[in-house]
């Protein structure tokens, strides 16, 4: 299971309204890359297949594919804002360790 | 065959050839290019059909895994490695494959490497491969016989393993396995200006890579020595009794009689000009690997 903080789901409301994209989920994936190995990445969605993870939460529908749940299990999203910028971030038990940046793990 | 001298020759003044037993590793599908950028630390993300990008992979520690060259086939891309890190270098990049478009296949090859200054003018249907600092092309699944012919009207040839490693100690040029390996970081062997684009975003280890490039924190570099005779691999280099270094690879250059060697030394005994003790006597350092100006022809 994924989970989004009330702030990170306002966050995400706020984008998918601005971008028309109203009503539609959000696909959280791993790819490979980044400092640490792996990377976040998130976009919005209609569409699914009988192999995603789906949940809902704060109203956001997210979408996880099968690989990806094995490295997200337990990942709480949350949107932080501060003096160095702002950004959704991971909050990972799977994680091992994060890059300084934040936007990749190693698992 | 002629003698290792005349064939070192070759390779420093017009062109060397020698088929080389590699691993290659094809990368394809609709995501290679993006993904294989995040994999290791040159830039293809902006290379075309044709070209080849030296590099290393490195893992998150930002040690060495393997130097490679990638070929740009369009769609895909073919990494020449060492053939003894094949096997190992496809489980690794296979275990940042997640639900990318990425297939990875690995199989032992023979590429035919034509190294040397004059190896632009064979008009070879290769990769510009320099493999050992002159310039060089390594042509896939080629007619060696042709093209030691090609060589041989560039007044080149076919050249052994000998002359290739004196070539390559001579150039001051890393070599796997010899020089740098699982336990060493690109900026100590001298590749940070071949293998490492550092405005070309992130990848494995890249972290650890800017923060000792930013930092200047490397303990040890890779140098090229000489001396009157050669101490082997992993012999002690010293200086006033406190070790500094230690012996990678060498060979007696035939030209001189004289040993020229790669050794890893701290920075107290680093810089060109410093006389080191080894147990076969002393040793100049000559060039420290991978700066500028490179060493010059003998």
């Amino acid at each position: 299971m994924i989970s989004l903080t009330p702030k990170a789901a306002d966050k995400v409301k706020e984008i998918r309204e601005a971008e028309g994209l109203e009503g539609q989920g959000l696909r959280v994936r791993v790819i490979g890359g980044g400092c640490s190995g792996f990377t976040y990445d998130l976009f919005f969605e209609d569409e699914t297949t009988e192999l995603d993870s789906t949940f809902e939460s704060d109203g956001i529908p997210l979408y996880v594919d099968m690989m990806s749940i094995q490295y997200l299990d337990g990942t709480l999203i949350d949107y932080v804002e501060g003096l160095h910028g702002a950004g959704f971030k991971f909050l990972n038990p799977t994680a091992k360790s994060t890059c300084g940046c934040g936007s990749s793990f190693s698992a | 065959m002629s003698d290792p001298l005349e064939q070192a020759r070759w390779l420093t003044e017009t062109v060397g050839v020698r088929p080389l037993t590699l691993g290659c590793i094809h990368v394809s599908g609709d995501d290679a290019r993006t993904w294989l950028n995040g994999q290791i630390t040159n830039d293809v993300s902006r290379t075309s059909s044709g070209d080849a990008a030296y590099a290393v992979a490195v893992d998150l520690k930002g040690r060495i895994l393997t130097d490679l060259f990638a070929l740009d086939r369009g769609d895909a891309f073919d990494l020449l490695v060492p053939r003894d890190r094949l096997e190992a270098m496809v489980e690794h990049f296979d275990r940042y494959v997640v639900m990318e478009d990425v297939e990875l296949e690995g199989r032992e090859i023979t590429v035919i490497s034509a190294q040397g200054p004059a190896a632009a003018t064979l008009e070879l249907d290769g990769f510009s491969c320099d493999r050992l600092g002159r310039g060089g092309f390594d042509v896939i699944d080629g007619d060696l016989d042709a093209i030691v012919a090609r060589a041989g009207r560039a007044g080149g040839g076919l050249v052994g393993e000998e002359a290739w490693e004196l070539a390559r100690l001579r150039a001051a040029r890393p070599g796997y396995g010899a020089d740098f390996d699982e336990t060493t970081y690109p900026q100590e062997a001298g590749l940070t200006a071949t293998a490492v684009s550092f405005t070309k975003g992130c990848y494995l280890g890249q972290e650890v890579i800017c923060m000792l490039e930013n930092r200047g924190q490397v303990r040890r570099r890779l140098v090229q020595l000489e001396g009157d005779a050669l101490p082997p691999p992993g012999s002690k280099l010293t200086k006033d009794g406190v070790a500094l270094g230690d012996v990678r690879s060498g060979a007696i250059d035939p030209l001189d009689g004289r040993a020229v060697l790669h050794a890893y030394v701290k920075r107290a005994g680093w810089e060109p000009g410093t006389t080191l003790d080894s147990d076969v006597g002393f040793v100049t350092v000559r060039h420290v690997v991978g700066s500028e100006p490179r060493p010059a022809a003998p």
